[in-house]
């Protein structure tokens, strides 16, 4: 057994893929982040408070966490899904019936997109509170709120998606809030929904929105906001 | 600890005139005599040799350590967290089902046709002002006002005390927000009329 470990450890495959032994040294330790695509988003060394869960309670962590398993659980369902007012809540229900753990991947990305919503709130308010948006990081303050922005606008394009009469109303409502802008009126309608209603194009719309443009933008936005948090210093210190 | 004068600044005329936030480098043995005798202590004194500015990358003074590894710190905090939340979302999603109702038939106007819940505040506002104040106006100022935050607030103090304005304004539109948001959604039925959450519930995820 030792030997076909050490086989496997000692081929050119295996150290291709780990160019060091596991990191259980200082120095590999900092190696092992500062040479991962993947964990160089963090720094080599953090400072001691940033670990604390009651320091940041894990909110903006947890947030993007969630945008990723949205992404995840998202693809999955693009799989069974078209974006057709004919086909769209058939669609839904034949993942909710047939479709391999599709009930449980809808449930999980709509539990999801509500509870990211929330993180993102509370997460807003964990920065606030520790005065988080001070110089220099006002700008990345700034992304934060654009960011809670596309989170709101992904989660209410995705509502309308399952075609059911709580989404078409749902987004009926909203989006006739959003109709009364002064200089647009009703050419807005147009802009937003397509039509005159919400119908076929606004449902290609809101689809096209959800499962491209917003999390495209919203990627990009994120990999500001993290950079700058790298860049203004790191994490903020106690009030 | 005494910091010396460099020797030659004013006696040398020709020097080039130092300007205040360069280094002056003095190297051993230019200056006059040190007083007190040689390994008494307390009786040292010291010359500045070399003033390094903070702004290099290296850092010349060596701070008690206040920083941890990220790994394996930081990663196991995150990776407990992400495991913790997977599983909730799991559990929650194999407990609650999510809601789907007949298909859409935009000729059955439902008995409360209400927007998603964190617009709920938004239509609430609806029924006191216009559509534009509702739907523009209050939105508009919500986001910008959040993002002007730090612009506003140009003191570098964190503590509540000393930011006594931005609190108010912050708590203003959170609890404003929050105040409206929970009366939307259960406190409001069909037509929009008052209904209190034990006579009925109206909300959706």
């Amino acid at each position: 057994m030792n030997a076909v470990m050490r086989f496997i450890k000692e081929s050119a495959l295996w150290r291709s893929l780990f160019r060091q032994p596991y990191p259980n040294t200082s120095r590999t330790r900092a190696l092992a982040v500062m040479n991962n695509v993947f964990l160089h988003l963090h720094p080599v060394r953090v400072k001691r408070h940033a670990v604390r869960y009651t320091y940041t309670f894990c909110l903006g962590g947890i947030s993007f966490f969630l945008f990723l398993s949205l992404t995840v659980t998202g693809l999955y369902l693009m799989f069974f899904y078209v974006p057709s007012v004919s086909r769209a809540y058939q669609d839904i229900q034949v993942i909710e019936a047939s479709v391999a753990f599709g009930t449980l991947v809808r449930n999980m990305h709509r539990w999801a997109a509500h509870l990211m919503v929330l993180t993102v709130f509370l997460h807003m308010i964990r920065v606030f509170y520790h005065g988080a948006y001070k110089p220099p990081r006002e700008f990345n303050w700034v992304v934060g709120v654009i960011l809670l922005f596309l989170t709101l606008m992904l989660s209410f394009t995705g509502y309308l998606l399952p075609w059911d009469q709580i989404a078409f109303w749902a987004i009926t409502v909203g989006t006739q809030m959003a109709l009364y802008a002064p200089l647009l009126g009703q050419e807005s309608s147009f802009f937003l929904l397509g039509g005159i209603q919400v119908g076929q194009e606004t449902l290609l719309r809101f689809y096209v929105l959800h499962v491209i443009a917003f999390p495209l933008i919203a990627a990009i936005f994120m990999i500001v906001h993290f950079w700058r948090i790298r860049k203004d210093g790191g994490i903020s210190g106690p009030v | 600890m005494t910091i010396e004068k460099r020797p030659n600044a004013t006696a040398d005329k020709n020097a080039p005139t130092q300007a205040p936030d360069r280094a002056p480098i003095v190297s051993p043995g230019t200056g006059p005599k040190l007083p007190g005798p040689p390994g008494v202590p307390g009786t040292e004194r010291f010359r500045l040799l070399a003033y390094v500015k903070q702004e290099s990358m290296v850092r010349v003074d060596k701070r008690p350590d206040e920083t941890l590894l990220t790994w394996p710190h930081l990663l196991r905090a995150e990776f407990l967290m992400a495991m913790l939340i997977s599983g909730l979302l799991v559990v929650t999603s194999l407990w609650i089902q999510a809601p789907l109702e007949e298909m859409a038939n935009p000729a059955v106007t439902p008995h409360v046709a209400k927007a998603p819940w964190y617009f709920l505040g938004l239509q609430e506002i609806l029924s006191y002002f216009n559509a534009t104040v509702a739907g523009v106006v209050v939105p508009t100022f919500y986001l910008v006002g959040l993002a002007a935050i730090p612009f506003i607030d140009r003191t570098p103090f964190k503590a509540a005390r000393d930011r006594k304005l931005m609190w108010v304004f912050f708590l203003c539109l959170m609890l404003g927000g929050l105040f409206v948001t929970l009366i939307g959604s259960f406190f409001r039925g069909p037509g929009w009329n008052w209904v209190w959450p034990w006579e009925g519930l109206f909300f959706n995820l």
